[in-house]
This record gives structure tokens, C-alpha cells and sequence, in this order.
């Protein structure tokens, strides 16, 4: 019992980049831009909170600075795919490389060094022990503890289902996405929509930077590991509704966590590693599958339907053209 | 009527003229834009971009390792290109090289004692070829019959294939399982390097013609400009599509072979390592034309022989050319010269009407 309590609490400290990561995508995806650049935004959100802690020595400031220069890559990259209409799949794939770029050059030529940059240990991010969580027995097991970015997280969530669902600027969002022409036609200003929806997501992509690299403070060089795609992912299956991201992060959570726990025994670490991209795989195709099935029943009752009506009306029409035949026949 | 005409023939050339300029202008403002980001850090611009040039171009063995660098980067970016004709994103072609290169290094420990190596570099080449086909056919097929987004599936195969690939070169038979980093056994059979520029060679010179001249080719095309039409033309879209995607696996799996046979001679851990995403940016830079991506891939190969040129000098560190990449992606496809050609042809339509 123990041991899952402490494995469902590990799981929740792994899923909150993902979480975070998918909530930064979920507006820009709601309003239709393909954005791939997650893994760049959320390498240089990382590299961001890294390096102002280092120079300021204060996690709060780092935290807004990498939130800061996330934006601002947020912005010029929905003024490339918007402004110059460069094609999004590629902008997408540009920033994951300017990301990697710029974290890793200006490591090497500010720092001095290459592949990671260990902060002090007063610059960890520091977990919350919640006063009246704590006494609850079950949950105080598996949430408390935890980072106060973790419980911001949690926080956004809501948040996004209210803009989502409940205010007006998540409505645009939801028709810009469905029909953008449509959108336009009633008076939507859907590149505004689109441009608010992409610097909000980035900048909680910061977030989820901030929280990878100073909850074990240091910054590697990498260090997102494939989250950015996973995220992607997550919206996809998703279909970028906030609590279903939050239930499929939780599975990615769970995922990584069994994964740590299970590297302590002997199995490769490398196959391990295939885990969360193998689930990844198979969870893309799950809502496609299931929706194809969905219609293969159907057509399959239909056509059921339509046989058996016509069995009976085909008996009639033989017997008609029997009749009719011979009755040509006779004349 | 007469003046139409020419104005037709202008407009042609302009988007010819377009076609040169922008990836030209993109590539120069990437580099004065990296370069202001050199001198940001503190370093020293000038002495940057000379270096790159050395590296690239200033030796025998530099212009050698330009080369190396450019003919994967080529064949790659034809792969990327003749399955992107029809509208199939392929950005698998990493998971394509590193499932041939396995396939290859079981070829070479299982049969590489027991046959000749003439046989040996055939099944080595045929059986690689199979893998890649089959690898990047697995996006295509859920593409096409699910609807699934080939992208994220062959971006998630990627990781796949480079975490398995590294747990059966240090886990069994196939690697050295005492070396330090991951690594295969070395290969028998070898191929000489011009062979390489000549394989290359041959390769483009076939593609364009089968891809500008021929049937399929045309058919090919149409399919990714118009799948609907394609349809109603009585072609079979999915036949198609799958053609390309074999096909685009085999170009990658060869370019796989060459670089294992005629590069390492062994397969390394990583060893392709953002070579996709490279090979796709020369594809884009080039406007997927057969001499545009030839002209791309060669930037792009001279920028990573330049990275080893700067890594030596004391310009600035070499990541900045990962950076350099990324700018030239970014501004490659963007047309620089709109606000040019529209007021062009708004004095032409003014023209028109006086």
C-alpha cells in the first residue's frame, strides 16, 4: 500500500511538465495552429529559469524571466506563422531547433561549460508541506509535497476549463479553430485570438521549463527528453479539452513513474526509455480506431437493415417480373 | 492583348527570380542574424564566419569533409521531397536509417563469415533497403487508413527505434557489449568514397527524370496537389502514397548504407543524429527542386563541416551553427519579396485600365 501510495506520488511530480507543457499547447491547438514548437519552448523556458537564477539567485525572478522569454519566442513564432504565413509544421520544427541552439550556445558561451549547469542547493524549487492536507490520510499521501508550480498546474486547469467553456474570448478560440472564415465572417478577429491563445500557452510553457529544471536545479543539455512530443500527443488524443489533458497526463505520470520504479531492478534502461513513446504510439491511434469502428458498426447495421427490407421487397419484385414476363409472354 | 502576354511571361520569371532570391536572402539574413547573436555573447563574428569557411572550403580535406557532410544531406532531402510530392510528411527518416542499420550489422554478424563479400554487400543493401521500406510505410499505412498525423507517429518512432537500437548494440550480439559508448562490430565489406558521389549521382539524375518525365511521376505529383482530382482520374490514391513512402524509405535506408559502409564502417550510437530535420531544411531551402536541394544540402554540408573549422578557433562555439539551421529553416519558406510583386502588379493592373 505504501509503495503505491509513494509510486502515485511520484507519478504526480513527473506528470506536471507534461501537464504544463499540454496546457501551454492547448489554446493554440483549440484555435487550429499545429504548434510543434513545445519541446523548443519548453527546452528554453528550462535553459531561461536556469540561467536568471544563476545570475539573480532568486527562484520567484526566474521563474517570471523564463515565463518572459518563452513569450517573447511565443510571439515571434505567431508572428512567423501568422504575419508571414510560413507553414506551421515548419516554423514549428525551426523553433525546436533555435531552441536547442540557443540553449545550448548561449550554455557554452555564457557559462563556459557544455551539457549541464548545477545551480546551489538554495535555488531548489522548494515543496509545500499543505497544512490541512497533510492530516488527510490518502490524498495527503499522494499530493502533498509537492512544488507550488505543481499545485499552479493544478490551478490552470480549472482556469482553462472557465476560458475554455465559459467566457467569451474560449469561444472564439473554439470557433476560430472549427471554422476561421466563419469566425471572421461574424466579426471574430481571429489572428488576434490566435496570437493571445500562442503567447499564453508559451508562456506556461515556461513554466513547465521552470519547473523540469529547478525542481532538481540544474539545467542539461536535452533535458525535456521528448516531453514537448509526448504533450503534443496528450492534446491530439485529448482533442484539447483541459480535463481530459489532465487525466492523460496523470497516465504518462503514472507511466514515467512505474518506469523509475522498475529501473532500480535489472532491466535496461534503454528499454525502458521506449515506454512512454510506445504508449505514446498507441495512444494516438486509440480515438482513430475506436471512431472507425464506431462506423463500421454502423454501416454494418445499415446495410443489415437495408438487406433485410430488401428481402422482403425483393421477393415481391421477383414475383411482379415473373408476372410481368409472362404476361408479355402471352400478348 | 500583347502586353498581357509579356506581363504573363514577367510574372513567370519574377516567381523563377523569387524562387533564387528568397532562399538566398534567407540564408544571408540567418547568418547576420547569428552573427549579431555572436557578438552579443561576446564573441567575435568576423573571425566566425571565416572560420565556417575555412572549415568548409579552405582545404582539400575540408572541401572532402564538405562533401561527406553534403551526400547523405542530399539523398535525404530527395527522399523527404518524393514522398512530400504526394503529401506524405516524412520526417521518419531517422527511425528509417537507424531500423537499416540494424538490419545491416545482423547481416554482418550473422552471415559475415560464411559468404562472400560481394553476396554479403548485396543482402546487406537489399535487406536494409526492406527495413526502411517497411519503417516508414508504418506512418503512411496509418495515415492513409486511419487518418492518423504521420508526423507525431514517425517523430515517436524516431525515439523509438534510437532507444532500441542503443539497447541491442550494448545488450547483445550485435554491438561490443564491453565498450563504453554504443557501438556495432565493424563492417566487411566497404565502399569506396567516389562510389558514394557517383551512387549519389545517378540517384538525382534518376529522380528528377522519373519524377519530371515519366508517368509516375506525373501521377505522383498530382496525387499531393489534388488528392480529389487524382481520384477522379481513376488513380488509386493509397497505391500511391505507399509507392512514395517505400520508396522514400529505401532512398534513406541507402543513404543509411553509405554512411555505414562508406563513412564509420560501424555503426555508432546517434550516429544520424538530426540528419532528418537537416535533410528536410535543404528540401525547403531548395523548394523541393531537384537543383535547390542540391544547393541546399551543399549549404547545409558546408555549414557542419564549418562547425568542426569553429570548434578549432576561438570565433565562437560551435552550437551556434545548430542555431544557424534553425534561422535558415524558419526564413527559407517565406516569400521575402511579396510587398515587391504586388506592387508590380498593381501598377500593371493600373496599366491595364488607363
Amino acid at each position: 500500500m505504501e509503495l503505491i501510495f509513494s509510486t502515485l506520488h511520484t507519478a504526480m511530480r513527473l506528470m506536471i511538465p507534461y501537464l504544463l507543457i499540454s496546457l501551454g499547447g492547448l489554446l493554440c491547438y483549440k484555435s487550429g495552429i499545429f504548434n510543434l514548437a513545445l519541446e523548443g519552448f519548453a527546452i528554453l523556458g528550462c535553459f531561461a529559469a536556469v540561467a536568471a537564477a544563476k545570475v539573480t539567485g532568486n527562484v520567484l525572478l526566474a521563474i517570471i524571466f523564463s515565463m518572459l522569454i518563452t513569450s517573447v519566442m511565443g510571439a515571434v513564432f505567431a508572428f512567423f506563422v501568422l504575419k508571414f504565413k510560413v507553414n506551421p509544421i515548419v516554423a514549428s520544427l525551426a523553433f525546436n531547433l533555435i531552441g536547442e541552439g540557443l540553449s545550448r550556445y548561449l550554455l557554452s558561451s555564457f557559462f563556459g561549460v557544455s551539457g549541464r549547469l548545477v545551480l546551489d542547493a538554495s535555488l531548489e524549487l522548494p515543496v509545500h508541506n499543505v497544512p490541512i492536507l497533510k492530516n488527510i490520510p490518502i490524498l495527503g499521501d499522494v499530493f502533498n509535497n509537492l512544488t507550488s508550480l505543481a499545485y499552479i498546474a493544478f490551478l490552470l486547469v480549472i482556469v482553462m476549463h472557465v476560458v475554455m467553456y465559459k467566457t467569451k474570448f474560449g469561444f472564439q478560440t473554439r470557433i476560430v479553430g472549427l471554422n476561421e472564415t466563419a469566425a471572421i465572417s461574424v466579426g471574430v478577429n481571429a489572428n488576434r485570438v490566435r496570437y493571445i491563445g500562442l503567447i499564453l500557452g508559451s508562456a506556461i510553457c515556461g513554466l513547465a521549463g521552470a519547473q523540469l529544471a529547478l525542481s532538481v536545479r540544474m539545467f542539461n543539455v536535452g533535458m525535456t527528453g521528448g516531453r514537448g512530443w509526448t504533450a503534443v500527443v496528450i492534446l491530439m488524443m485529448a482533442d484539447s479539452r483541459p480535463v481530459q489533458t489532465l487525466l492523460l497526463s496523470l497516465l504518462f505520470g503514472v507511466a514515467d513513474a512505474l518506469i523509475m520504479k522498475l529501473s532500480g531492478q535489472s532491466v535496461a534502461s534503454q528499454l525502458l526509455a521506449t515506454i512512454p513513446y510506445l504508449l505514446a504510439f498507441v495512444i494516438t491511434l486509440i480515438p482513430l480506431l475506436t471512431k472507425r469502428m464506431r462506423i463500421a458498426n454502423i454501416r454494418h447495421n445499415a446495410r443489415r437493415a437495408f438487406l433485410i427490407s430488401n428481402e422482403k421487397t425483393s421477393l415481391n419484385s421477383a414475383f411482379t417480373t415473373f408476372s410481368n414476363n409472362n404476361a408479355e409472354g402471352k400478348e | 492583348m500583347n502586353n498581357r502576354r509579356f506581363a504573363n511571361v514577367l510574372s513567370f520569371n519574377q516567381e523563377r527570380l523569387h524562387n533564387i532570391l528568397n532562399p538566398i536572402t534567407a540564408v544571408i539574413v540567418a547568418l547576420l542574424l547569428s552573427g549579431l547573436l555572436v557578438v552579443f555573447s561576446g564573441g567575435d563574428p568576423i573571425n566566425a564566419y571565416r572560420a565556417i569557411l575555412k572549415g568548409a572550403f579552405g582545404s582539400k580535406s575540408a572541401i572532402e569533409s564538405t562533401i561527406r557532410y553534403t551526400l547523405p544531406l542530399l539523398m535525404l532531402g530527395i527522399a523527404f521531397t518524393l514522398s512530400n510530392k504526394c503529401g506524405y510528411f516524412n520526417i521518419g527518416q531517422e527511425a528509417q536509417m537507424y531500423t537499416s542499420a540494424l538490419t545491416i550489422v545482423t547481416v554482418q554478424v550473422f552471415l559475415g563469415n560464411s559468404i562472400s563479400t560481394t553476396t554479403l554487400f548485396v543482402v546487406m543493401i537489399v535487406l536494409g533497403m526492406i527495413a526502411g521500406a517497411i519503417v516508414s510505410f508504418i506512418p503512411a499505412y496509418l495515415k492513409v487508413t486511419l487518418g492518423a498525423n504521420e508526423i507525431v507517429l514517425s517523430i515517436l518512432l524516431n525515439s523509438i527505434v534510437l532507444s532500441l537500437s542503443d539497447f541491442l548494440l550494448q545488450n547483445t550480439a550485435l554491438g561490443q557489449p564491453g565498450a563504453n559508448t554504443s557501438m556495432s562490430v565493424y563492417f566487411i565489406p566497404v565502399i569506396p568514397k567516389f562510389a558514394l558521389v557517383i551512387a549519389a549521382m545517378i540517384i538525382v539524375v534518376l529522380y528528377a527524370y522519373v519524377i519530371n518525365y515519366t508517368v509516375p511521376g506525373y501521377q505522383l505529383r498530382m496525387v499531393g496537389n489534388n488528392p480529389a482530382f487524382a481520384k477522379f482520374c481513376g488513380l488509386n490514391n493509397r497505391k500511391i502514397i505507399f509507392t512514395a513512402a517505400i520508396f522514400s524509405g529505401m532512398l534513406a535506408s541507402l543513404t543509411a548504407s553509405g554512411e555505414l559502409m562508406g563513412v564509420y564502417k560501424s555503426f555508432y550510437h546517434n550516429y544520424a543524429d538530426g540528419m532528418g530535420f537537416t535533410a528536410m531544411t535543404a528540401a525547403l531551402i531548395g523548394k523541393q527542386n531537384v537543383v535547390g536541394i542540391i544547393f541546399g544540402a551543399l549549404l547545409l554540408g558546408a555549414l557542419q563541416s564549418g562547425a568542426i573549422g569553429l570548434s578549432a578557433s576561438k570565433g565562437a562555439s560551435p552550437e551556434i551553427v545548430i542555431l544557424v539551421r534553425g534561422f535558415v529553416m524558419l526564413l527559407g519558406t517565406i516569400s521575402i519579396l511579396p510587398h515587391f510583386s504586388t506592387l508590380k502588379q498593381r501598377k500593371n493592373k493600373q496599366e491595364d485600365g488607363a
